[in-house]
């Protein structure tokens, strides 16, 4: 019997022709992905975790293979196995099933297994997907690996399987119990949002596991896994079933045998569908007598009532209809399930707002909490957005009102339009639900300066309108579509290559739907200078919108006829002049606003597409590398004059420079480079010259001297420069312009350089070989000794004078580095006039804002921090940072060059603080508005950290610069990570920096497994290896100071400072860094010097076995490890060396206390050790300071049990 | 008036619904009868704006119906053969409902029409029930209030007592039959009965086409004298079927009764009966 029906399902779903197109469609989509993944479109870049992966990796089969079946397949499962006893009670067959003599078991199993195997089929589609697209000529060859099918077995029975077994069981298992199409998409729903829900944990690195347990798919649980995987390894290996990911997938398969139980034990033949639904009850009537009776029916008596069609009495009932529509929707107990969970799972995931750095929250400031909740839940308002458009298009149909309400003497737009609002008016509670649910989650953290008017603008002016397209769109598809599946499957196929795909395939705005530069949100800037081209950009896409509405309101499906053409001939002609009419006006206003946008992004401005800025850049290098080593002048001195003015963002500088031939060549002719978007009004020599070439692309001018200039001359250079705003850009561009409140440039953006800038030149390896360039040394060997006379800032220039006069609008104050001479007003402006007494850097700031100023000093040296007002939360412990800082720099390292430190703050357009001379921008999104907790042990006081590390670059960068070679970005980078770690330590202690630490460890180990080209030592570091020069460089020189001393530390970098601070070139690089290193460093330990700058070292150390014993006076823990110490080449491939190093293994007395630290050297493979220890021990940890990284840190430690048998002994 | 004039329908998948159709037809109940099939409900639907023929007109008074939908709806009752209802949604709330789709903009009048309806079709007191629970004939009750909303002066009913009980059906056939008799109404259906009691004109539909058109009296005129029944045992029935024009033959009392059509007296132990509207139908279907 069982079998029979198996088959008889099975035979069923092959025969229709559905079956077939979703298994076509998951193929299809899969092999989109796979061309673009694989390489095929030159123009459109598109990796899954680095270059050097290769699109076939095991790692990438699997994702893509699960996450198509998991995201689009869940659609198809729905529609297949959610149907399978469904369809009985649509089509009213069940009742002569169930009065056959099938069993249950054979029933349900029968159906269940059926639309299991025909799903089990349909999913193979993304992997037919791959292997086409990876097989086809179109991919390059280069990112394809040898074809396994080995990968996309594993991926099918690991990850697809699992996935489709627990959805089918959930949907089938809901099927039966409500029986109810509805709850089975309610349920989908509430699958989604669970996945969601797992991924908010992610970010926490305490959480990760749990996260990797709670996500349904599995995805989390085997990112977990692949977390430190380095390219060769993600190139090689294939996610096993071990640890998180196998606990997930029992976990989960449990969850699905539970839930398919359940449904199976609710379900029985006999029993009446269980809809959800209240106070439905049989309505009872007498029957009175079967003899005639006269009933009291008389038309004539029936009120006269007048009617109306005209347009106001539609209009009118427009508002009705959609009033109603509100309501019902409102009325739904499924939109009102909907709308608790989505509060629920708000408040839930809230404690996780802010929280982006070091695991500290920030206070829920207002856009914190609208951007954290608004990106959360955004895929809710989508889902249920494309949910509710198929339910309401659809909905008279499946009530088979239709043959009613189609007859009445109602136009089709009256419909269409009170159905949409219907829709849109659900978008406006979910948004407003943000709303409330953002300040009561605000309001339970104690932070009460609620700002309602912000989020009124940010959801309903900035967000609500991509809702409303997404509706419309959606909508209109679902009028088209002759099933509503079809069309919630081109809804869901048309959002993720809109939302994923389409950016990168047609590149313009104007040609992605509802796409717009973006909105970007600074309590300094407001909404800024995005408002206005997003206005622009939203009345184009509604203009488009319009053109929708009006196509969905003239095909409107009235009737029994599908075919669009019907539809279209059987409109009135009054209803088609005016959806033609209607479709004209939308034409004209989008074409119109699309021309504006047009001329804004391509002429007033430059656009170009990434492949098109990188064929300018590869250009610049073909024509102008030439000129690279030929011998330049360098500025010695800069006077400059900045106007700044915010509301028109426009800014003005004049000034001049001192040149000075430091070669011992003359030069001939001086090659001036203007920045992009920069208009010079005059670039004039003190000496007589002409100008040979002048090339306006790239701003490349060369002034041929008449007299070359000798060497040791100078001469002098005056400009004139314009940095205008023209209407607005392709792209929403904040930092590094003029803004209203705010303007944060510095001088390589408006001013001139001198000589050719290797900085322009493409440098991403990938992308120079797709342009035909050779293969590009990101930084210049440390053996190139002829760049030791160049800095790693700026090659122009090695110390300079600086004078600077800033002026700005009245109601701001501007910045810039260097003290204060004299600030006065005229002509409606405010002037500032700034002179550094000393020499400094080539690379200066210039800021203008609406400053309120905190004011301090610590031994004579003035500290100021310029904020916006209402980010008073850190100013102190700003001003803490700067002088514990400047009192550990000057005892430790060498004098504060200068009398001031400030600090100002900048909008968050981007999120770093940067140190200029006696100045230091800093981000109002980074430690402004950090809620440091300080009795919590987690927290991290990050404003303190990174205030410690601008001003420890006062010293490694502005005393001491590396040469313009590899490697010397660690001189300020992981020199100032070291300072700041040491500062901090000393002001939050052992424990906290563990946390940090830690924090640190598991970010290097991350990043070097999505390098994507080669991780190298310390020394060598590139440029562009943030993880290695903070991450690592800041574990390295920490771990240093443990094993070798502060003080020795200190002491070489002492003497390094003094070795080389303000000499100019030649620069030093890492060897001689390294060389002071080990001059203060015992022979014992000159291991660590290699090991941490020269080599890539790991260990992998474990706790086997511990156990504590408890003797007459005390206890002794006895505990096997295993030590084993990897090194690494650059694409991660590790081997295992022999070891012989100190490593310590502490005791600890509860959780977080070390009771006893020890140090051992230690030889790889198993050792023993035994402690003794007074007080009992509650855990074990090798390495508790994280000295070492370590490849997994979480078997580095055990918890003890104290043994009882030998106790009672 | 409704004219109908050579309308024909095929659907796509080759089913020819409508063969032709012409029908004038006047104020007061028509019936449409015809079996299962017959085309009677594309027929219906044609009329009511919810389907096109391929060819041929519909005219209401000066409404070109397959041109002017627009206009015909505003003059349309329409109860469907089949209709659902919202599964939460009371009677009176949808009353409300149609009533205003139906131009009935001013809401006091709304609702005295909404409650003389539903005191009329005797659904007062169930008025604030869903629909949902609704039995057969409460629901066709409700159909039919709805179909008379904003006098309509064109009504179709669909096969509106196929499924109801009798007791349900004779209260429903009581409403129809006090509907005002000045509007053209369309009655559906393949209950012979239906049209006996209520209508005074009639057409019996048959694969597609018109077989028979006129008032049940005249049309029963033509049948008088002609029809004859007899008793005989149920294995005789093919020989019968052989040696005369048998209109119908039916169980009674486990023999069978068949009727057949002849001019003269067939004898061989036939008696005269008199004709019914069942064996004209019969007699046309066949």
């Amino acid at each position: 019997m069982f079998f029979s029906i198996f088959f008889f399902e099975v035979k069923r779903l092959l025969k229709t022709v559905s079956t077939y197109m979703y298994f076509l469609l998951l193929t299809g989509v899969t092999f989109l992905f796979a061309l673009i993944i694989g390489g095929a479109f030159k123009s459109v870049k598109a990796q899954m975790g680095g270059e050097k992966i290769m699109a076939n990796a095991p790692v990438l089969v699997d994702n893509l293979f699960a996450q198509i079946d998991g995201w689009v397949g869940a659609i198809i499962v729905v529609a297949i196995i959610g149907n399978a006893v469904l369809k009985d009670f649509r089509y009213n067959t069940h009742n002569m099933i169930f009065t056959t003599p099938v069993s249950k078991f054979s029933y349900l199993f029968g159906r269940f297994s059926g639309a299991v195997f025909i799903c089990a089929l349909v999913m193979t589609g993304p992997a037919v997907g791959m292997m086409l697209g990876y097989s086809s000529p179109w991919v390059s060859a280069d990112r394809i690996g040898a074809f396994e099918m080995m990968p996309y077995i594993a991926a099918y029975w690991q990850s697809v399987l699992p996935n489709l077994l627990l959805q089918g069981a959930i949907f089938f298992a809901v099927s039966l119990i409500a029986r109810d199409i509805f709850v089975i998409w309610l349920s989908l729903i509430i699958y989604w949002v669970a996945v969601g829900f797992a991924t908010a944990f992610v970010s926490s690195l305490q959480y990760e596991t749990l996260a990797a347990i709670l996500d349904p798919m599995g995805e989390q649980a085997k990112s977990l896994m692949s977390k430190y995987w380095s390219t060769y390894d993600k190139n090689h290996l294939m996610y096993t079933l071990t640890g998180p990911l196998l606990w997930n997938r029992l976990v989960w398969l449990g969850v699905a045998l539970a839930v398919f139980v359940s449904g199976y034990l609710t379900f029985s033949f006999s029993s009446a569908p269980r809809r959800i639904s209240f106070r439905k009850n049989k309505v009872q009537e007498k029957i009175t007598s079967g003899t005639f009776v006269k009933v009291s029916f008389d038309q004539d008596k029936l009120p006269a009532v007048s009617r109306s069609f005209s347009a106001s009495t539609n209009l009118r009932n427009l508002w009705g209809l959609a009033v109603n529509e509100c309501r019902t929707i409102l009325r739904n107990v499924y939109f009102r399930i909907i709308l608790c969970f989505g509060m629920l799972f708000l408040f839930i995931v809230s404690f996780q707002i802010g929280k982006a750095i070091y695991d500290t929250a920030t206070f829920p400031v207002t856009y914190t909490v609208i951007e954290f909740f608004g990106g959360s839940f955004s895929l809710f308002i989508v889902i249920l957005t494309i949910f509710f458009s198929g339910e309401i298009v659809w909905r008279n149909r499946e009530n088979r009102m239709d043959n009613i309400l189609d007859a009445l003497p109602v136009p089709n737009w009256v419909f269409y339009i009170s159905k949409l609002a219907g829709l849109l008016f659900m978008q406006c509670i979910l948004i407003a639900m943000i709303m409330v649910c953002g300040m009561i989650v605000q309001l339970f953290r104690g932070y009460l300066h609620f700002e309602p008017g912000l989020y009124i603008e940010y959801l309903f002016g900035f967000r609500l309108i991509n809702f409303w397209m997404l509706a419309i769109l959606s909508v209109f598809i679902q009028t088209l579509v002759r099933n509503k599946y079809m069309g919630f499957v081109i809804v869901v196929l048309f959002y993720l290559w809109n939302s994923l795909v389409a950016n990168l395939v047609l590149k313009h705005h104007l040609a992605v739907f509802n796409s717009s530069p973006g909105v970007a949100y600074s309590d300094m800037n407001g909404f800024g200078h995005s408002t206005f081209p997003f206005i622009v950009f939203k009345i184009y896409w509604a203009a488009f919108g319009l053109i929708l509405a009006a196509l969905s309101s003239l095909l409107w499906a009235r009737g029994t006829e599908t075919k669009l053409g019907w539809r279209f001939r059987q409109a009135p002609l009054s209803a088609r002049k005016r959806s033609f009419a209607l479709i004209a006006v939308g034409a004209i206003i989008f074409i119109s606003c699309g021309s504006f946008i047009y001329y804004n992004t391509n002429i007033e401005n430059k656009f170009l597409t990434e492949y098109e800025g990188q064929e300018l850049q590869v250009n610049y290098e073909k024509k102008y590398k030439q000129y690279e080593h030929l011998p330049q002048p360098k500025i010695t001195d800069v006077v400059v004059n900045v106007d700044i003015y915010p509301s028109d963002r426009n800014l003005h500088a004049s000034g001049s420079y001192v040149l000075q031939n430091k070669t011992n060549k003359p030069v001939d002719a001086i090659h001036i480079l203007i920045p992009d978007g920069v208009k010079p009004r005059k670039l004039i020599l003190s000496k007589s010259y002409t100008e040979t070439m002048f090339d306006s692309v790239y701003g490349y001018h060369i002034y041929k001297l008449a007299q070359p200039l000798a060497p040791g001359d100078t001469i002098m250079l005056a400009f004139d420069m314009d940095k205008l705003t023209h209407g607005f850009t392709h792209d929403f561009n904040g930092i590094s312009t003029p803004l209203y409140n705010g303007t944060f440039v510095n001088n390589t953006d408006f001013m001139p350089g001198i000589g050719y800038n290797p900085q322009g030149e493409l440098s991403d390896n990938a992308d120079r070989k797709k342009h035909g360039l050779a293969y590009r040394i990101t930084s210049k060997p440390i053996t190139d000794t002829a760049s030791y006379g160049n800095n790693l800032f700026v090659q122009d220039a090695d110390f300079v004078t600086f004078d600077a006069t800033v002026s700005t609008s009245p109601d701001q104050t501007a910045i810039a580095p260097g003290y204060l001479q004299k600030d006065w007003t005229s002509n409606g402006r405010r002037y500032f006039h700034y002179k550094m007494d000393g020499k400094i850097m080539n690379f200066y700031s210039f800021l203008s804002a609406r400053y309120q100023v905190k004011r301090d000093s610590y031994n004579g040296i003035n500290i100021e921090i310029y904020y916006h007002q209402g980010h008073e939360y850190n100013l102190d412990r700003m001003i803490n940072g700067i002088k514990k800082s400047i009192a550990y720099y000057n005892a430790s390292f060498s004098p504060y060059q200068h009398k001031q430190v400030r600090i100002l703050e900048f909008p968050r357009y981007a999120t770093f603080a940067q140190s200029f001379p006696n100045t230091i921008p800093f981000s109002e999104g980074i430690g402004f508005i950090a809620d440091i907790d300080d009795s919590s042990k987690e927290d991290i006081d990050y404003t303190f950290y990174v205030t410690a590390h601008e001003v420890a670059h006062q010293w490694f960068a502005h005393q001491v610069i590396g040469a313009d070679v590899e490697g010397s970005n660690m001189l300020s980078e992981s020199l100032a990570q070291y300072a700041a770690i040491t500062v901090m330590e000393k002001q939050y202690g052992d424990e906290r920096i563990r946390k940090f630490l830690h924090i640190e460890m598991d970010k290097y180990l991350t990043a070097r497994s999505n390098e994507s080209e080669k991780e190298r030592a310390l020394a060598y570091v590139d440029v562009g290896q943030g993880y290695i020069l903070y991450q690592k460089g800041g574990i390295i020189m920490t771990s240093l100071r443990k094993y070798v001393g502060e003080d020795s530390v200190n002491h070489a970098l002492r003497n390094f400072i003094n070795k080389y601070a303000f000499k100019g070139a030649p620069y030093p690089t890492t060897l001689d860094f390294i060389a002071c290193l080990r001059a203060s460093t015992p022979d014992s330990l000159q291991y660590l010097i290699t090991d941490g700058f020269q080599k890539i070292i790991l260990y992998d150390n474990q706790v086997k076995e511990a156990k504590t014993v408890k003797e007459v006076n005390g206890y002794v823990t006895n505990i096997t490890a295993e030590i084993k110490k990897l090194s690494s080449s650059g694409e991660g491939r590790e081997t295992a060396i022999a070891c012989d190093d100190y490593i310590e293994v502490a005791i600890y007395k509860d959780k977080n206390t070390i009771l006893q630290l020890n140090r051992y050297k230690l030889k790889n493979g198993e050792v023993k050790l035994s402690i003794p220890t007074q007080v009992k021990p509650y855990k074990v940890v090798i390495d508790p300071r994280f000295l070492l990284i370590d490849k997994k840190p979480d078997d580095n430690e055990m918890k003890l049990s104290t043994g009882d048998a030998v106790a009672k002994k | 008036m409704l004219q109908i004039s050579n309308l024909s329908k095929t659907y796509p998948n080759g089913v020819h619904a409508l063969k032709n159709v012409s029908l004038t037809i006047d104020n007061g109940m028509f019936g449409l009868l015809g079996p299962n099939g017959a085309g009677k409900s594309s027929l219906m639907r044609t009329i009511a704006t919810l389907q096109d023929a391929d060819s041929g007109s519909i005219m209401f008074g000066d409404i070109d119906v397959m041109k002017d939908k627009a206009e015909l709806r505003k003059v349309l009752g329409y109860l469907p053969q089949e209709f659902g209802v919202y599964p939460n949604v009371s009677a009176e709330e949808m009353l409300h409902y149609i009533a205003r789709l139906k131009g009935v903009a001013d809401g006091r009048e709304r609702k005295e029409l909404v409650k003389a309806l539903l005191e009329q079709v005797n659904l007062y007191q169930h008025r604030n029930k869903y629909l949902a629970g609704y039995s057969g004939g409460m629901k066709q009750r409700f159909g039919i209030a709805q179909a008379l909303i904003g006098n309509p002066k064109l009504i179709i009913v669909d096969e509106p007592t196929a499924g109801l009980d009798p007791a349900e059906r004779l209260r429903f056939n009581n409403l129809l039959s006090e509907i005002g008799e000045n509007i053209v109404i369309i009655l559906s259906t393949h209950i012979v009965d239906d049209v006996s009691e209520l209508c005074n004109d009639m057409a019996i539909i048959a694969g597609g086409e018109v077989k028979l058109k006129g008032h049940p009296d005249a049309l029963l005129d033509t049948l008088r004298g002609r029809v004859w029944a007899k008793r005989i045992r149920k294995e005789e029935v093919a020989t019968y079927q052989e040696q005369y024009k048998v209109i119908l033959s039916k169980l009674s009392s486990g023999q069978v009764m068949v009727y057949v059509n002849s001019d003269a007296d067939p004898a061989n132990g036939f008696e005269a009966v008199k004709p019914t509207l069942e064996d004209i139908y019969f007699s046309n279907i066949a």
